[in-house]
């Protein structure tokens, strides 16, 4: 797959610089994205609003990286400080990283056609991330889009990125990191 | 003369299909969906040619509303399923406050182009906070997806197996005759 429309991938993202944290994503990884709301049937996958659109456009829409984040982090990083806005953990759901970032988008009925990588998986850390944290949004080939094409694509690969992620899974049966030497 | 208030017709025309009777005073709205007819927008149709229960004497037959109480049918909206799902949809979404005129826009769209294709199943409807909106018709083997974005221009894509949207995304001109191939995939849901 390109990275032509992610350059970002390709270097680390952390706030404390290229050598810091665990680096960029790779395409084995499985991101787990925690879901929060209202009971509703789980194997029904996400709904829209879980995928936090503007979220998606910042490349900001966080998920963690399994391989590295354990249930406690989990749980203390992620699903604590939504507590506290009373929105409860309905589950998570996973998609693996080569998956997201093998969607691409093909506009045909225009002159010339459009193409582009959809997303972009970025091992973003900022101060008071975990270190397993990530985040992927709308890949930078879409900026010179108009706003009208660029709304409808986004749209069109929102409802395919609820069918990349499935169902969401209850807690217990992900995967999580086994603890880590250093954790957090 | 209608014998109810156009806020209790609107009240049945939202809950669903209605049907009405024609009695020698004039013509009542008795709300149910009993008769099972299809249900138009009067607004578009200038034409009302809607399969409606006629009452008589001495039951329920099948007729035809036409001619003279047109006049008073028009000023009666009668909700097509289809549009009221994307009125709800409308409803109940998050829209970006600088996006609202061009969800208004959009959602003007897709009302044109379900009542001009005229399909009648209904899809699910997903308004982004930017605006767009989308009509989704999910089937076994194969879904549709047509998304507006207030702009004059729809797109659409056919997913089948375990395919994504986003693979192929066909635009189109809404002015210029609906593609073909959508047409088709519309006609046969």
């Amino acid at each position: 797959m390109s990275t032509g429309d992610c350059s970002r991938e390709l270097f680390s993202q952390h706030f404390l610089g290229p050598s810091a944290g665990h680096g960029p994503v790779h395409n084995e990884e499985i991101l787990g994205l925690a879901v929060f709301g209202v009971l509703r049937d789980a194997c029904a996958g996400l709904i829209p609003s879980d995928l936090q659109s503007k979220r998606l456009r910042r490349s900001e829409l966080s998920v963690a990286r399994l391989k590295y984040t354990t249930r406690a982090i989990f749980l203390d990083k992620v699903v604590r400080p939504e507590d506290g806005n009373k929105r409860g953990l309905l589950g998570i759901a996973t998609a693996l990283t080569q998956d997201i970032r093998g969607l691409t988008y093909v506009v045909e009925g225009v002159i010339p056609k459009k193409s582009g990588r959809a997303l972009c998986v970025l091992d973003i850390v900022v101060e008071g991330d975990y270190e397993g944290h990530a985040a992927f949004g709308y890949s930078e080939s879409m900026e010179p889009l108009k706003d009208g094409q660029k709304s409808r694509i986004r749209l069109v690969i929102q409802n395919d990125l609820i069918r990349l992620f499935g169902c969401v899974k209850d807690i217990d049966k992900i995967d999580f990191a086994p603890s880590l030497s250093n954790e957090d | 003369m209608w014998a109810n208030s156009g806020a209790t017709w609107a009240s049945l025309a939202k809950v669903g299909l209605v049907a009405l009777s024609i009695s020698g005073s004039g013509t009542q709205a008795l709300g149910g969906s009993s008769a099972g007819r299809e249900v138009v927008e009067s607004d578009d149709c200038p034409e009302i040619r809607d399969r409606v229960t006629i009452s008589r004497h001495n039951g329920w037959t099948e007729g035809y509303f036409l001619g003279a109480i047109q006049d008073e049918m028009s000023s009666y909206k009668v909700i097509n399923p289809v549009t009221r799902q994307i009125d709800i949809a409308f409803a109940f979404s998050e829209i970006d406050s600088d996006q609202v005129n061009v969800a208004i826009a959009a959602k003007q769209e897709a009302v044109d182009f379900v009542l001009g294709c005229g399909v009648s199943a209904i899809p699910s409807v997903v308004f982004s906070e930017e605006g767009a909106v989308s009509l989704e018709w999910v089937q076994v083997d194969c879904s549709v997806l047509v998304v507006f974005s207030g702009d004059g221009v729809g797109a659409f894509s056919v997913r089948r197996g375990q395919g994504f949207y986003s693979s192929k995304i066909i635009e189109f001109d809404l002015d210029r005759k609906m593609p073909d191939i959508l047409l088709d995939m519309l006609n046969a849901l």
